[in-house]
């Protein structure tokens, strides 16, 4: 979409809580047991998992909704029963259909375009690393990036536009760049985040994966070196602006049919089996968690850095119970980012 | 009327769309270009489904908007052959 029109639409969609962008958890099950997953149990519950008629109404629920992009995900989204009849069901309705997966199930061309017949407009990889070693050592899968390199290139192949989402761990951080590297040689968007989240449930034990502070310095450092616009810079918003898109741009449902505000806060405004989409969103919980503005964060020390800070509220809820108080982790991001930006700043007012 | 009115069109399945507050965006998926539809574009995009007759979103058009009928007809054949060229429908 031309540039213009997509803020156009983006403010609109933000201003009057029309949820642009929705991501279905199609299933918690998995092929993989990656060591940083935020999942907390790779099974469904056979009584609550939803049949594809569910999945029919939520979709044309979503559309009157104003939803234009579907994310399919879990889990391992290609694992859903339902998986082509939905992903079939979206596209006819108009949605822009993307999904993010680890790949293991593209393993043929056959695959493939029947995933761009379709509809699929848009496939999000995970891939950790270009060292088979370690992506295999984080996904638990042996062979797992085999598997993911041959899915990308069948996706490519069959005219479907693939994207990749690299995290930034202690254990795949040494050859980031090299992912980097060939990510551009390949033509193909990588989004590398360092932002572990912790299990749903609370668990902390994905955050062990964590870059440490030296890392992210390390890392911050040599992608301001290495390309002029990736210095981290800070944002300056006003304090009456929202924390963040959950529950106006962006909505999420879970594999039971819950309408959650997005993918990391998880709580649940109702379940869309049992209750329309309209009368959810306009619940006193959607508004709840709608609200939120910057000036109504706990920032102490770090409001001067703020501009710095990914503070996510479903991240800080299911760390430490506190929606609007930063975790120690986004603190330490922050002051990584805000410390390398000034160390450019010297550097180029010598 | 024009004989072209009988003519029945679809939405191609290619260009996802959504109606926002009645104005219509198409999107080219690889996002080489988008397309805006104003109120009465949008109601004429959202009925051309491969079972409504540009006949009877005519009609529609005339039931909602207080329309000059031959306009109505003019703008609504020109809309088509539009969308038409740029593959974004297709004749059932
Ligand atoms: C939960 S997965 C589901 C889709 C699919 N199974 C996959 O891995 O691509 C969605 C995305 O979340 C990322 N992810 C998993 N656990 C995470 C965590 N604890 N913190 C941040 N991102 C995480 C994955 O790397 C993946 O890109
Ligand atoms: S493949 Fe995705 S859902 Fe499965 S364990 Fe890895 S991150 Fe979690």
């Amino acid at each position: 979409m031309n540039k213009d029109l997509f803020e156009k639409v983006r403010k609109k969609s933000v201003e009057q809580a029309i949820p642009l962008q929705a991501s279905l958890e199609l299933t918690y099950r998995c092929n993989e047991r990656c060591t940083h997953c935020y999942i907390e149990k790779f099974q469904d519950d056979p009584a609550r998992i939803l049949e594809l008629d569910d999945w029919k109404k939520i979709l044309k629920e979503l559309r009157s909704a104003g939803t234009l992009y579907l994310v399919l995900m879990g889990g391992e989204p290609t694992l859903s029963s339902h998986f082509f009849s939905i992903l079939n069901y979206g596209s006819d309705l108009g949605f822009y259909m993307s999904i993010i997966s680890n790949g293991l199930k593209i393993q043929d061309i056959e695959y493939a375009r029947k995933l761009k017949e379709g509809g699929l407009r848009l496939a999000t990889f995970s891939l950790y690393s270009l060292d088979p070693l370690i992506h295999d050592k984080m996904t638990s899968v042996k062979g797992s990036h085999a598997k993911l390199m041959k899915a990308i290139f069948l996706c490519r192949d069959a005219g479907i536009k693939v994207s990749l989402n690299g995290l930034l761990t202690e254990a795949n951080a040494k050859g980031i760049f090299d992912l980097y590297e060939w990510a551009d040689t390949e033509g193909l968007e990588l989004k590398v985040d360092p932002n572990v989240t912790a299990k749903l449930n609370g668990d902390m034990q994905p955050t062990l994966y964590r870059a440490s502070r030296e890392t992210l310095t390390w890392f911050y450092r040599e992608r301001a070196k290495r390309w002029e616009n990736a210095l981290p810079t800070p944002v300056v918003e006003p304090s009456n602006a929202y924390v963040c898109n959950a529950a106006k741009g962006k909505c999420a449902v879970n594999p039971y049919g819950e309408l959650l505000p997005c993918i990391e806060i998880r709580e649940a405004f109702g379940s869309l089996v049992e209750k329309s989409f309209a009368e959810l969103w306009a619940s006193d919980k959607a508004i709840k968690w709608r609200e939120p503005k910057i000036k109504d964060l706990s920032l102490g020390e770090h409001q001067a850095i703020y501009g710095f800070c990914d503070h996510c509220p479903g991240m800080a809820k299911n760390e430490h119970g506190k929606p609007m108080q930063l975790t120690d982790y986004t603190k330490v991001v922050a002051e990584v980012k805000s410390q390398v930006f000034r160390e450019f700043q010297r550097e180029s007012d010598l | 009327m024009s004989k072209a009115l009988n003519r029945v069109f679809k939405r191609n399945r290619n260009f996802p769309w959504q109606t926002l507050d009645s104005e219509t965006v198409i999107i080219d998926p690889e996002n080489q270009f988008s397309f805006e539809l104003n109120e009465v574009g949008s109601l004429i995009w959202n009925h051309l489904d491969g079972q409504t007759s540009l006949s009877k979103i005519k009609e529609r058009i005339l039931e909602t908007y207080d329309q000059n009928e031959e306009e109505v007809e003019m703008d609504l054949l020109s809309l088509v052959g539009q969308l038409a060229e740029s593959h974004l429908i297709q004749m059932v």
